[in-house]
């Protein structure tokens, strides 16, 4: 099948061409060996099909990071048929830059140009004509968001994917010393290369340039195929010496110079700019929203909303799906009738698990939207910059903010969101204080337990527990930073996108995406974790299900001196060792120790025997803080590169769980 | 053009604009080069003109990558004390650190 790679600058539409190429015929998935996540589907013209892939949004493609390895290692060696790069038409002269180094990499290349009305209505005019002819590949204008032009990129992907096209290549001219240099490394690049693999994925003239360049992933893969002191090497020393004393200047600088020498050529011929006053709404906007003294409140607004909407709207769907759960457990606990055990095993363990957690969709899917229409609006580069201040107080910066409002929705995602931060330290700092951000995999337990003990004023007291973890964040921020992170937040650049409307379709799937997961969540992990924990609760053959006897009550009894203190019993340790695996299986695990399966009633009126105000609070203190869940566990792990960090994100989290719900407890039992 | 004309980009109010001249000072940014050049085989370390993937690098071709070149026309947005800067390269706003817009220099329209 055909495939096409999408490439492109951050905030340039990409995800919407996507959207619109691919329809719901999509699959997200990870790159291999990374968190990066990788999104593939089909589309179709004229009953052809070709298949779409998105690469990550980036602004060059360097060995500088991780999504531009990806998106080069992608075009380089997956070799798609033809490599689509949208550009925003407000900013074509940036997106350029990225195109150009698309365009040495020597695959067939589309340049979409979006954002034509935006930028019409800027007075910019673009020819379009002109721009193919001085690129030598097709141009196709697009309005993403309106689903303008997507039947004409289609037609041209699959017509330059047959190569009926005609393409130019255009050959991006270094000057005369340089290009000499570079034939001289091709030389013996050629020589030395005689019978390798390693010319298969690059050009010679792109590894040239490459190594020229000083590019460390180019290099590294020179020097495993040819070892270190390979003729390749003086080559490239005394060249990079010979253009260096001619320029006066380092090498990588000349030559991204060049490049941007063509690009701006090329800009200047084909893009026209009418000099027109201009106020553009985006500005407006920001005028207020992130005015110097109404941007904070503002910004409280809005995540006060949330929060109310999600709690507020997410009741009714949940007492239907309760329902809908109750139907199920009856009409098979009816049709079944024996043997007695896999009828405990379906009501007890998979409906009750399964149900007890499903409930909660509606209110992740409502908190997933909100966060869907923050980030599309492109309010979230707001936040950072209103939070900034904040965050400096903590040694971090603004963009660090970015990550802990996504953390509302989950840990995994938000951990993978700090790769946008340029320093190391930074981003080790904003990941360990991540998982204190209550994310919506808590929610069940925090909903159950009010219910339960705080049923008047429920929305306050949940409300009190997220505050209670962004109040430990801030404060673990400034301990790590002292003890651990020493040292001043480092500097930043974040582009600001103009504000857009959402469209409809993209936050959907947007939401979509996120919340399915949990949903994909609650048919494995959380099944797989239900019915272990009836095994547990039914063996030894015999038992009363669920009681001390049984296998869960003795390995809850073993653990019961550790949480004792804070008010737990026995039950609380089992649930909170399942809350591991995913924090929401506390929930069912109650259902399963009980023995009432998804009945959240029952439930209830069983904790309030087991619990009291106090111990309730500092149960749902403990479950907000102790141990990141297993997904996020592992993904800390990818992200920081070492085990060490992931454990040690787990042992400080239990360690302030424990005192925390202590303290809560203690205290708690002063006053009642 | 002499020196004496280049401001820091954090120097501008709002609703100035400069020409970008030069980049400065990011490249030998003290902060964690010492950490990057550990990665490298033992034989390329030390070799800077050749292997430079350190984090001043690393800024300053993002800050390329992003727009910001020299010759390149900088608008100040919004310059509010002990706030990041809005700086608009042509139609595009961004947010930048004022440790950054230190080291940029400009020249006054």
């Amino acid at each position: 099948m055909i495939v096409a790679a999408l490439t492109g600058n951050p905030n340039s539409g990409k995800t919407t061409v996507f959207n619109n190429l691919t329809g719901a015929r999509q699959h997200v998935g990870n790159w291999p060996g990374v968190t990066v996540e990788k999104k593939e589907g089909i589309s179709k013209y004229n009953s052809r099909e070709f298949k779409v892939v998105d690469l990550p949004g980036t602004y060059s493609i360097t060995a500088y990071s991780l999504e531009e390895m990806i998106v080069r290692k992608f075009i380089s060696q997956e070799k798609p048929d033809v490599v689509v790069n949208i550009a925003d038409a407000s900013n074509l002269e940036r997106n350029l830059y990225l195109f150009s180094q698309i365009l040495e990499l020597g695959s067939p290349a589309i340049l979409v140009i979006n954002m034509m009305d935006e930028a019409t209505e800027k007075g910019i005019q673009i020819d379009i004509g002109l721009l193919s002819t001085l690129l030598g590949c097709p141009v196709v204008p697009m309005v993403a968001v309106k689903n303008r032009g997507t039947q004409e990129l289609k037609k041209t992907i699959l017509e330059s994917a047959d190569r009926s096209l005609h393409f130019r290549e255009i050959r991006l001219n270094y000057g005369t010393e340089i290009e000499e240099e570079i034939e001289k490394i091709e030389a013996v690049l050629k020589k030395e290369c005689e019978g390798s693999s390693i010319l298969d994925k690059y050009t010679t003239r792109w590894f040239a340039i490459k190594a020229l360049e000083g590019d460390d992933d180019i290099l590294q893969e020179l020097t495993k195929e040819f070892g270190e002191d390979s003729p390749i090497f003086k080559q490239i020393e005394s060249s990079t010496r010979h253009i260096e004393s001619i320029y006066k200047q380092d090498i990588e600088s000349v030559i991204v110079d060049f490049r941007y020498g063509f690009i701006s050529g090329i800009a200047r011929e084909a893009i026209k700019r009418e000099r027109k006053e201009y106020i553009s709404k985006s500005d407006k906007i920001d005028n207020i929203l992130t005015n110097r003294i109404l941007g904070f409140p503002f910004f409280a607004l809005f995540m006060w909303l949330m929060f109310f909407f999600t709690f507020f709207l997410g009741k009714y769907p949940m007492k239907l799906i309760e329902n809908l759960v109750g139907y199920a457990a009856d009409g098979v606990s009816r049709l079944m009738t024996s043997p007695a055990w896999l009828k405990s095993l379906l009501v007890d363990g998979v409906i009750g698990g399964v149900g007890s957690v499903l409930v909660f969709v509606p209110q992740i899917f409502i908190m997933f939207l909100f966060i869907s229409i923050i980030e599309d609006t492109g309010y979230m580069a707001r936040a950072a910059f209103i939070m900034d201040r904040i965050m400096h107080w903590l040694g971090l910066h603004g963009k660090s903010f970015i990550p802990m409002i996504m953390g509302f929705g989950c840990n995994v995602p938000a951990v993978m969101a700090t790769r946008t931060l340029e320093s190391e330290k930074d981003r080790k700092l904003t990941i360990l204080i991540n998982p204190l951000v209550s994310c919506t995999a808590r929610l069940p337990v925090y909903a159950l337990f009010t219910a339960a003990f705080f049923a008047a004023n429920q929305g306050t007291v949940t409300f009190s527990i997220y505050m209670l973890g962004m109040v430990l964040a801030v404060v673990m921020a400034k301990i790590f930073r002292k003890f651990l992170f020493p040292g001043e937040s480092e500097p930043f650049v974040m582009e600001l996108p103009p504000y857009r409307w959402p469209t409809l379709k993209s936050t959907f799937v947007h939401m979509w995406e996120r919340g399915s997961m949990f949903l994909k969540k609650a048919g494995t992990i959380i099944l797989a974790g239900s019915v272990i924990m009836w095994t547990l609760a039914y063996m030894p053959p015999g038992v009363r299900y669920g009681s001390a006897e049984s296998l869960a009550g003795r390995i809850g009894h073993f653990l019961e001196p550790l949480v004792k203190p804070l008010g737990f019993d026995w039950k609380a340790a089992v649930a909170l060792i399942f809350g591991f695996v995913a924090k929401e299986i506390v929930v069912s695990t109650y259902g399963t120790l009980f023995g009432v399966g998804e009945d959240r009633a029952a439930i209830i009126s069983r904790l309030q025997g087991n619990f009291t105000p106090a111990s309730a609070y500092a149960f749902m203190a403990f479950t907000l803080l102790y141990t990141p869940c297993l997904a996020t566990v592992a993904v800390i792990r990818k992200e920081t590169g070492s085990w060490k960090w992931a454990a040690f994100a787990v042992f400080y989290q239990l360690v302030l769980a424990w005192v925390i719900a202590f303290l809560i407890y203690r205290i708690g039992l002063l006053f009642m | 053009m002499s020196e004496k004309h280049l401001i820091p980009l954090a120097f501008l109010a709002p609703g100035e604009s400069a020409i970008l001249r030069e980049i400065r000072g990011i490249r030998h940014h003290p902060l964690g080069e010492a950490q990057a050049c550990a990665k490298r085989p033992m034989r390329l370390r030390g070799r800077r003109h050749l292997l430079t993937a350190d984090k001043g690098h690393r800024m300053e071709h993002r800050l390329k990558s992003m727009g910001f070149f020299p010759g390149t026309r900088i608008e100040m947005i919004r310059n509010d004390p002990a706030k990041p800067l809005v700086i608009g390269i042509r139609d595009c706003r961004l947010c930048i650190g004022r440790g950054i817009a230190m080291r940029l220099m400009v020249e006054r329209e």
